[in-house]
């Protein structure tokens, strides 16, 4: 695909500014009716999903060029798909999220990327890492946790850690827990240890494409290697990657890809989830919590089954070839805590497909640092007005950014307390009555580490 | 600064308009011979402050304008001409069935047109959905001596007859086009512009009648209890007065004033809807029952009892007693009146300040009347007080009424429709709007002939705000 | 027009920008050229062929009414064109010029008070319909939204463009829900309107005197070409309904919402247009509904069912059966009290077999589910549908008056549509397009006559300037109830259209070049203030 192959979609739009807000007939209050971050943050119409096809269509049309500015513009966005939702209330024929794609892509081309991005992809070159963290200390988190190595053991289920999570000090009890998930549900479970690799999502989004192909190429012979039957993940980045963004870019990791959440849900559902946290200790009550729960945008609209290209003109496109972002994973978390002792479940107004974004994706997280905390500290200022005491969610990039929106917070003295909690942490917390899962609770972010 | 012209000849003379296409040619007069005009279309004595000539000029009766060209009951509407009244027009209405909401006790010579071009409060809030209702498409003549017809009157259709052939009959108040002069018309006590017609919307008369009061000393239970009502479009006629008012009406009108003890009266009639007017009945009774219930206000049926003649004579056109041209002024003949626009639930403090300053000048407690008029669908409210006095006392009255406005203005009372002394102090609040009529009637009345001197137009109130901006 | 590249004029003067921030403050004035672009495109509500409009000059985006007149009064200074908007859909929101600086209200999104109990509410620009909805059900109040949808601004509609909806049955048009308006003048002074006037503290349009009212926009809005509004006062109305609204199944397609005790949703079909029109009379006279339209068939498929309407368009015989339905409208119930909803309801249904109709469920209608139609008029969540089936529309008509003329409106729509569907200027709908509606218990009603064409298809494109233009000369030559829609052509519409119409546009020029002297406030959409006679108007 080209920036130019989407030109119809750039003349398309009509400027119903439906991209700039959750669906019209799911709005509940002012004040949580917008889904752009970009257009939020920055006011004027070029930052919204619209304007970026303007801005697309101006440089197409030869009225302006691809230049710094441009760049700014695509650039000061979390790619996190809320546009393409409430535009595809109404449309058909316009894909938003892949037109920014391509242009970030021809901005890469035209040399101008983020340093920072420059930065992100040379750490993943070296390193195989967004962080550029030492590739052989990938698995060192796994030392005590007799995985089984996908590399050299068939496995029934690969668990593919992601970067952050495998870097990631302060959210290993979520990452052990989800170990202990996978090991309940009686299959083998292993990793490719210090071999596995970036998906490459966090590159793609930047417009660096081919490292996704890269590490999409590598990841496809680690999984035929394990023989495994399903690729497990518990970072949502690694799942919209490995659902969405890898069929669509012609990888076959040939089985299937499940979400932490899910397979929690469905051990809920049968009653076995408890097992995997009931502990010999475990005599306390669950802690009682009111918790509400951050859809990633990439379990969520990002995340959805690739369902092919229409071959034909995308005004006569079928609804169900298009990515509307309604078959996100929404219902698998909500349903393993709505599962645990001790937590009463609070919903926020912006969920599921028009979600608001964490500020993590698109690059932000990296290169527009205050944006990115802004976007963050929005979210946490809903979950406070649902009065939760405890914002759980299902990817480490989400509860990384929480986690730093919330220390900013509190550094402008404002010290509303909530917790920010991985899913499958939560669930050994309520399950377990409190008792840790962690083996170290010396909590080391990557971003300390890699300074 | 853009201010007309004050015509400088000051005849005081009265022509009789024959025909409303004659209006072109007395303003053209007008301007070529650089005289005032002031239109006309009641007959009798006027209240105080309305209708009156403000500078010399040459006053046009339009009282003759009598006909009414249509009357649809398929299409609810009527136009009439300027020089129709109330009562004229009343007879006509009742043989097809339908009815004009019109204010409290219209004089007997009120033109329907004037009482319209000058906002006055219709008693029905559930049919007042805009300010310019029942009115809506006017024919107009501006200082230019041009006709100008409003709404869709404008057209297409060069002529009402092929309009009505299209079927079109005047029904959109709006407009025409991207500018809506009738608006600008109304409301201008004829400085912007004379009407020899207009369409109105009309309603069609219940089947079913029943008369309802609620008497109360509380007045914000009262409000409560009609913005609830409102709220879902119950009642006709809704309407409160105090007891002087009540007593005043029922003596210039012959009746009964009935046992009202209590100091608010709550007048409302409920009528069927067109269809199952039984049935509607009952479930709008109940409504209102249930409502009255709730805010623990007493709410009596009328039917049968003395008091149901006073609340048909208030509610309804009726007979004037001879020689009564206007209740207002049956007793005294000097009766004054403040009238200005709050919500209902703001009113009382008002109405207060207005009776505390009245009876500190020696009015007595038994001729200050109260009449709170809810509109727009139980939103905005009129309110009105009269002081029934002689007319030496209204004198003492007029001096100090323009500090009592501003007092009024100050504490949240909205003067939209000023007449005489008060109109000065509710311009002078609001240089920004006067500034900006200037240049309206600059476009409208470009020679000043049209009311010259009246409402911002007086040379006094313009030159204040002006100065004010000249000022700043 | 128009090459891509054209419309664009010299960048802004360095004194012009300075003066701008100034007013505003740096970081609220643009003028970098994708910024300026992505307020340039805008290809609805435009015959030109493209999606460019004029690229302004600058973009402002001032935080309250005086910055807005800070701007108006640099604009007057530099002799720079100015226009605003609120939301912005369409070409008439953008520069109609070269050298126009565009006015974004976006930063005014307040609610600025609600009064309850006498059901107002007092907004800026950039608050919408469905933001004003949420806030307002939660007490048991409604807005009326217009046909454009909830994502647009109720402020720009009632004060500056049109203003039917599906509420209007029972809401009535825009302006007339207008109850006082803050107006910065072409020449930036700022003018309060109404009980805005004299700080009353509460609202209502009129006064004092004359209502001003009158000044700023008629049947049309002048489209930003006679100043900005910054503020108004709205009218809200009851609601029957739950605070919130549980929506489950999709956003709109398989949209399902349970609908709450005392409402209702029906769709009732006649046989004929005679009985359809009959029953609109005695709708009206019933003085039931909530809402009410008419949603053609044709257009409500494509909307809903893209492909199922491709495949009735292209079968003759299903194509029959589909034309079959056209005489038919939506009615939406709100009782206050069960016996109120019942009451309705029974009303509906004696007028409908009075006239030999059928009434059933909108259940599924527009591939919603259950409950979801119903939702969707109430939220009016349908609009931004319009642009689904083929990427653009155009309305036509829409002069609004008595149903008899609607009616008229209809039948000439229809015959109208087959000639351009015939001659390919625009697609096929299955004709059956015009949406009709009532106002105010019916006293007088609307048509448009809608067609739907892509903008991408250039030589589709180029045929829609003849197409309004036939139009609008049919409005003139059958008497079809006003100039409607046909006023947003600006300057040619009048000039075509005034001489049967009173000559308003010399009037409305008048007033035009009295209030902003120095036609800066972009008057593509409204009138120019060119060939106005001299003082005395001759
Ligand atoms: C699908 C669709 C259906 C529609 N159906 C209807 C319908 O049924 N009824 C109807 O009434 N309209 C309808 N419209 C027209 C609609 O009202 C306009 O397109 C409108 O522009 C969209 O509203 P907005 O809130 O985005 O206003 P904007 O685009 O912000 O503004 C509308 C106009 O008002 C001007 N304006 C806005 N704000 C201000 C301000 N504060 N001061 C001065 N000028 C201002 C703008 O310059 C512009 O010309 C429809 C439009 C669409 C796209
Ligand atoms: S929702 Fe789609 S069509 Fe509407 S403005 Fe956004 S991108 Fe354009
Ligand atoms: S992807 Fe997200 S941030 Fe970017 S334009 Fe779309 S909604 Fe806005």
């Amino acid at each position: 695909m080209s920036l130019e192959s989407y030109r119809c979609d750039m003349e398309g739009c009509s400027r119903c500014s439906s991209c700039k807000w959750i669906p019209l007939a799911q709005i509940r209050s002012q004040r949580w009716s917008q889904v752009c971050p970009s257009v939020w943050h920055n006011d004027f119409h070029a930052y919204s999903g619209s304007g970026k096809l303007n801005v697309a269509l101006s440089i197409l049309d030869g009225r302006s060029d691809f230049d710094e500015s441009a760049a700014d513009i695509f650039y000061a966005c979390t790619m996190c798909g809320g546009c393409d939702v409430g535009c595809k209330v109404y449309r058909n024929d316009i894909d938003l999220t892949d037109t920014f794609h391509e242009a970030r892509a021809r901005a890469v081309e035209l040399g101008f990327a983020r340093l920072e991005h420059l930065q992100l992809v040379e750490n993943m070159r070296a390193e195989n890492n967004v962080f550029g963290l030492p590739r052989d200390e990938r698995a060192d988190w796994a030392a005590d946790t007799s995985l089984l190595d996908a590399n050299s053991e068939q496995v029934d289920i690969l668990f593919h850690v992601g970067c952050r999570f495998s870097y990631d000090e302060s959210q290993r009890d979520d990452l052990l827990a989800a170990v202990e998930i996978l090991r309940t549900t009686g299959k083998r479970v292993g990793t490719s240890g210090t071999a596995e690799a970036c998906c490459g999502q966090r590159a793609y989004e930047c417009g660096f494409d081919s490292e996704l192909h890269n590490f999409g190429d590598d990841m496809v012979n680690r999984v035929r290697t394990s023989g495994a039957s399903m690729v497990a993940v518990a970072c949502s980045d690694c799942f919209g990657a490995f659902n969405y963004l890898y069929p669509r870019n012609g990888k076959d990791l040939g089985v299937p890809v499940r979400h932490i959440s899910e397979i929690a849900a469905e051990l809920a559902a049968d009653g076995s989830l408890v097992g995997a946290f009931s502990t010999p200790n475990a005599t306390a009550a669950a802690r009682p919590r009111v918790v509400t729960y951050h859809d990633p945008c990439h379990l969520g609209r990002r995340g959805e089954d690739y369902a092919g290209e229409f071959d034909g003109p995308k005004i006569d496109r079928p609804d169900n070839t298009r990515r509307d972002g309604r078959g996100g994973r929404y219902d698998a978390p909500r349903d393993v805590l709505k599962s645990l002792p001790g937590v009463t479940f609070v919903e926020m107004q912006r969920v599921r497909e028009f979600s608001w974004c964490c500020g993590a994706g698109g690059g932000c997280a990296e290169g527009s640092e205050s944006f990115s905390i802004a976007v963050a500290t929005e979210r946490l200022e809903e979950a406070l007005s649902t009065g939760a005491d405890t914002l759980a969610t299902s990817c480490p990039w989400c509860v990384t950014n929480f986690t730093s929106a919330r220390e900013q917070m509190r550094a402008d003295g404002d010290h509303r307390e909530i917790e920010i909690i991985g899913i499958s942490e939560l669930a050994a917390r309520q399950i377990s009555g409190e008792v840790p899962v962690t083996i170290t609770t010396t909590a080391t972010t990557c971003e300390e580490a890699a300074t | 600064m853009t201010t007309p012209p004050i015509p400088t000849t000051t005849p005081t003379d009265v022509v009789t308009v024959a025909a409303g296409v004659d209006l072109g040619n007395h303003i053209r007069q007008a301007v070529s011979e650089g005289y005032g005009l002031v239109a006309r279309s009641s007959t009798g004595q006027a209240r105080h402050g309305r209708g009156t000539v403000s500078g010399g000029a040459r006053l046009l009766d339009l009282s003759a304008l009598r006909r009414v060209p249509l009357l649809s009951a398929r299409e609810r509407v009527a136009i009439v001409e300027a020089g129709v009244t109330y009562r004229q027009l009343q007879p006509l209405l009742d043989a097809e069935g339908l009815r004009l909401c019109h204010p409290l006790l219209p004089p007997a010579g009120k033109s329907v047109v004037a009482s319209l071009m000058d906002r006055e409060p219709p008693m029905a809030p559930r049919h007042h959905w805009d300010f310019t209702d029942p009115m809506l498409c006017a024919e107009l003549w501006f200082g230019t001596g041009d006709r100008f017809r409003t709404g869709s009157a404008a057209g297409p259709g060069a002529t009402l007859e092929e309009q009505w052939r299209a079927g079109m009959f005047q029904k959109n108040p709006l407009g025409p086009a991207q500018t809506d002069l009738a608006k600008l018309a109304q409301g201008a006590q004829g400085s912007l512009g004379f009407a020899t017609w207009t369409s109105v919307r009309l309603e069609l008369r219940p089947e079913i009648r029943a008369d309802l009061r609620i008497c109360c000393e509380d007045l914000s239970r009262i409000a409560g209890f009609v913005a609830a009502i409102t709220r879902r479009r119950l009642g006709e006629e809704i309407l409160i007065m105090d007891r002087c008012q009540l007593t005043r009406i029922a003596e210039a009108l012959g009746v009964s004033a009935g046992e009202a003890t209590h100091r608010w009266s709550l007048l409302l009639t409920v009528g069927s809807l067109p269809r199952r007017p039984e049935e509607s009945m009952a479930m709008q009774l109940r409504q209102i029952e249930e409502l009255a219930a709730a805010a623990g206000l007493p709410l009596e049926h009328l039917a049968g009892t003395a008091d149901q003649e006073l609340m048909m004579a208030v509610t309804s056109l009726p007979e004037l007693p001879a020689k009564i041209e206007d209740w207002k002024l049956a007793a005294t003949g000097g009766c004054r009146e403040l009238a200005f626009l709050t919500t209902l639930d703001r009113a009382l403090p008002l109405v207060d300040h207005v009776r505390s300053r009245w009876l500190g000048l020696g009015i007595g407690e038994g001729s200050i009347g109260t009449y709170l008029q809810p509109l727009n669908q139980g939103r905005t409210c009129h309110v009105e007080l009269s002081a029934f006095v002689a007319p030496a006392e209204a004198s003492t009255l007029d001096d100090t009424t323009a500090v009592l406005v501003e007092e009024l203005i100050d504490a949240g009372a909205f003067f939209s429709r000023p007449v005489g002394a008060a109109i000065a102090p509710t311009f002078a609040r609001c240089g920004d709007v006067v500034r900006t009529l200037h240049k309206v009637k600059a476009v409208l009345d470009p020679h000043g002939v049209l009311n010259p001197g009246a409402l911002c137009f007086d040379p006094a109130i313009a030159a204040a705000a002006f100065e004010e901006v000249s000022s700043s | 027009m128009s090459l891509a590249t054209d419309l664009i004029g010299e960048p802004i003067g360095a004194d012009a920008l300075s003066d701008l921030r100034s007013a505003v403050g740096e970081r609220w004035v643009r003028t970098d050229p994708h910024v300026l672009d992505s307020y340039a495109a805008q290809p609805f509500h435009k015959v030109e062929v493209g999606v460019w409009i004029h690229r302004p000059i600058a973009v402002v985006m001032p935080g309250d009414a005086t910055e807005v007149a800070a701007v108006v009064k640099a604009c007057n200074r530099h002799h720079l064109r100015f226009k605003a908007f609120s939301t912005g859909w369409g070409a008439h929101a953008g520069a109609g010029f070269d050298n126009v600086v565009q006015i974004d209200l976006r930063r005014m999104n307040r609610i600025l008070e609600l009064d309850i109990e006498n059901r107002t509410i007092v907004v800026e620009p950039y608050v919408t319909c469905a933001q004003i909805q949420a806030e307002v059900m939660r007490h048991g109040l409604n807005l009326h939204i217009h046909g454009a949808g909830s994502n647009c601004s109720p402020l720009a509609n009632a004060t500056s463009h049109m203003g039917m909806g599906f509420s209007s049955i029972s809401m009535g048009y825009s302006p007339r829900n207008l109850m006082g308006i803050e107006w910065i003048l072409p020449t930036g002074e700022l003018v309060q309107v109404g009980s805005f006037a004299t700080g009353a503290g509460w609202v209502s349009p009129d006064g004092p005197g004359p209502s001003l009212r009158g000044a700023i926009r008629g049947f049309a809005g002048a489209d930003g070409g006679i100043g900005v509004f910054t503020r108004v006062g709205l009218k809200l109305y009851p609601w029957s309904g739950p605070a919130e609204i549980e929506v489950s199944g999709g956003s709109f397609r398989g949209m399902q919402v349970e609908i709450p005790p005392l409402n209702g949703s029906f769709m009732c079909i006649f046989s004929n247009l005679e009985d359809y029109g009959d029953a609109l009379y005695d709708i009206g006279y019933a003085g039931i509904g909530y809402a009410q339209f008419k949603a053609a068939t044709g257009l409500g498929l494509a909307i809903g069912e893209p492909e199922l309407f491709r495949r009735i368009r292209d079968e003759p015989g299903f194509r029959e059966q589909v034309r079959a339905f056209e005489n038919q409208f939506i009615v939406i119930i709100g009782g206050h009290t069960q016996e109120h909803f019942d009451y309705e309801v029974a009303v509906l249904g004696d007028i409908v077999s009075e006239h030999n109709g059928t009434m059933n469920s909108t259940d599924g209608l527009m591939a919603t589910g259950r409950g979801g139609l119903w939702w969707a008029v109430i939220r009016n969540s349908i609009a931004p549908g319009m642009f689904r089936p083929t990427g653009n529309f155009y309305s036509s008509m829409g002069g609004d008056e008595a149903i008899a003329n609607a009616l008229r409106q209809a039948t000439v729509g229809e015959e109208l549509k087959e000639g351009f569907i015939a001659e390919g200027s625009c697609a096929d709908d299955l004709v059956d397009n015009a949406h009709t509606l009532l106002y105010e218990n019916g006293l007088y009603a609307h048509t448009e006559e809608l067609v739907l064409y892509d903008h991408r298809d250039r030589e589709q494109n180029r045929k829609l300037k003849g197409l309004s233009d036939t139009v609008m000369h049919s409005i003139v030559e059958r008497t079809l109830g006003g100039g409607g829609f046909s006023f947003f052509a600006g300057a040619y519409a009048h000039e075509v259209l005034g001489p049967h119409m009173e000559n308003y546009h010399l009037w409305q020029r008048r007033l035009k070049s009295a209030l902003d002297p120095e036609d800066l406030s972009d008057s593509k959409y409204f009138i120019n203030s060119e060939g106005v006679e001299a003082a005395g108007h001759g």
